[in-house]
């Protein structure tokens, strides 16, 4: 069955259009997208009404139509159903999301030498205009480009209340504004249709990204994911924290994976203090198709070495040029003596210098330690 | 245990392709079409998460796994509903990368006159249906019913046509299966 998550994305979609989830990496928002992406596409396991499939093996279509209208789906009734996909980036162009021109390659003797381009949101556009039409853009990393630019004057007409009527009829709010067109060549009016749904998603927390302006973001109904440790828990097969201390060294996997948890949310919590909680780092960093259940307590290790030098990347991009910023999130300041990480305090030139040592890169033999004291308690 | 109106589970689908009607119609014992037993083919570990759920118990047979289901159907003309147990047998070493449906002439719902001829344009497809009680149903579904609108619920004909449409070599059936419980799928095209 669909996720919650992904339950509330069709509802706040079918409710508003357009939906901007925002998250810290790793908290799931692609996995998130792709799963909406494929429940709206199909429209299955989410219907309360008879809606999911059924079969009839009474004879004819094995699987015909479920009777009685879905709520909370995006355009229930609409059969011809379709997922469009970008991803923005820094040389994102209104050209290349609508529509512009551009020269034409490959073009035959005498043709001419531009080509008005159809953009995603155009070709979205037009096929949720059909008949049986529903569309479902999906917008990666919408702040990793310039998304007003990109939406141009598009960025009025994506209101829900500023789109076409449900039969492609002019309303009195309906917003228009001026496009080339792709297959005049005209400049021209253009509105979007009902059924044209706009998911969106962004990571603020990265420093490749640009800042979304508030009448952008008044456009858009926010669904925010958190770092979620029963979400981590779960996939570990560990239960809900215990008090007891964490060994000297792991006896066995789940000793390991629970110090991995327990060290995972000390660095969020410090992340928290230091720069916000929007710079958490998710738990799908340290999540991957292994079970780790599985696995031997060597190769838990390993796997933990390799999630935890993400974890340890994004702490340093997060601080960066703050020394005793990372040491704080690694609880190197006042931390217990097995830490492998110091905080060293050095002159240069009459003026004080600090330096972070600690391991290279984690290895077997020195992760859990490491873990444990990131775990340990802070004063 | 079966159930007649039930909620689809998971759907595993195979194209019947020319060398299964050889088979249907025992014309064939040529190695194109798997030799002479006439049986249902498909890629086993492409296929194995929906095999393991469809066909749910697991025997050794000759060093060999089977994995063993039931099917359930209705005859023409018959309100009884008939179910038998049903087998798909892992990979020999000769063909170590197909599995297949066993003793397929045992199940009278895949007799000859019951696959529809298709054609150009139409091609067919097996489907195994399994509902949320666990019941395994075996279908027909031609192309042209798929792409009447509103005759298919709407989520399978689009799961099957996008399959059906999907790009892949052209001596290759389409094979594929889709999961509505764990929004898993797999199609053996692009």
């Amino acid at each position: 069955m669909a996720s919650e998550g992904c339950k509330k994305a069709l509802k706040l979609l079918a409710r508003s259009r357009n939906v901007l989830l925002s998250g810290a990496p790793g908290t799931g928002k692609s996995k998130l997208l792709a799963e909406v992406a494929l429940a709206f596409e199909t429209a299955f396991g989410l219907a309360p009404a008879g809606g999911a499939p059924r079969l009839n093996p009474l004879g004819g279509i094995p699987i015909p139509p479920a009777a009685g209208a879905v709520k909370e789906i995006p355009a229930p009734t609409k059969m011809d159903r379709k997922v469009f996909r970008t991803v923005f980036h820094q040389n994102s162009k209104y050209r290349d999301f609508l529509s512009g021109i551009t020269p034409a390659v490959n073009k035959v003797a005498g043709a001419p030498d531009f080509t008005i381009v159809k953009g995603t949101l155009y070709r979205a556009s037009e096929h949720a205009k059909g008949a049986a039409g529903a569309a479902l853009l999906i917008i990666d990393e919408i702040n990793r480009g310039p998304a007003v630019q990109v939406f141009g004057g598009a960025i009025v007409a994506i209101e829900s209340d500023k789109r076409l009527a449900s039969d492609g009829a002019k309303r009195a709010e309906t917003q228009f504004f001026e496009m080339l067109d792709p297959v005049s060549g005209d400049v021209i009016e253009y509105a979007l249709p009902h059924d044209l749904y706009i998911l969106a998603a962004m990571n603020q927390a990265d420093a490749s990204v640009e800042p979304l302006d508030v009448a952008f973001l008044r456009r858009w109904e926010p669904l925010r994911l958190e770092p979620d440790e029963v979400v981590l828990r779960t996939f570990y097969g560990l239960g809900e924290e215990g008090a007891d201390a964490l060994p000297d060294a792991p006896t066995n996997v789940s000793v390991a994976l629970e110090c991995s948890v327990r060290a995972w949310v000390s660095v969020n919590a410090q992340i928290t203090l230091g720069r916000g909680p929007e710079f958490q780092i998710g738990h799908g960093v340290l999540m991957s198709d292994v079970s780790p259940q599985t696995l031997s307590l060597s190769e838990t290790l390993s796997t933990l070495c390799i999630g935890w030098a993400k974890v340890r990347a994004h702490v340093e991009e997060v601080f960066f040029g703050d020394i005793r910023g990372i040491a704080a999130v690694l609880n190197a300041l006042d931390g217990p003596v097995y830490n492998p990480f110091k905080l060293i305090e050095t002159t240069f030139a009459d003026d004080l210098r600090l330096r972070l040592e600690g391991p290279t890169n984690f290895a077997e033999d020195n992760i859990y330690a490491t873990l444990r004291a990131f775990a340990h308690p802070r004063e | 245990m079966a159930s007649e109106a039930g909620h689809v589970a998971r759907i595993l689908y195979k194209e019947i392709v020319e060398g299964d009607r050889r088979k249907a119609d025992a014309e064939s014992n040529d190695s194109a079409s798997g030799g002479g037993a006439r049986d249902f083919r498909f890629p086993y570990e492409s296929v194995l998460p929906a095999v393991e759920l469809i066909f749910p118990e697991k025997i050794l047979r000759r060093d060999k796994v089977a994995h063993q289901g039931a099917f359930f159907w209705r005859d023409p003309g018959s309100t009884k509903v008939v179910s038998r147990t049903a087998e798909f047998m892992s990979p020999t070493r000769s063909r170590p990368t197909e599995g297949w449906i066993s003793q397929v002439p045992k199940f009278s719902c895949f007799d000859t006159d019951r696959i529809p001829r298709g054609g150009v344009g139409n091609r067919v497809l097996l489907l195994l249906i399994q509902l949320h009680d666990q019941s395994v149903w075996p279908h027909f579904a031609e192309e042209s019913t798929l792409r009447v609108k509103g005759a298919w619920d709407p989520s399978v004909a689009q799961e099957l046509l996008s399959c059906l449409d999907a790009r892949r070599a052209a001596n290759r059936a389409v094979i594929g299966y889709i999961d509505f419980t764990k929004s898993r799928r797999f199609c053996n095209g692009k």
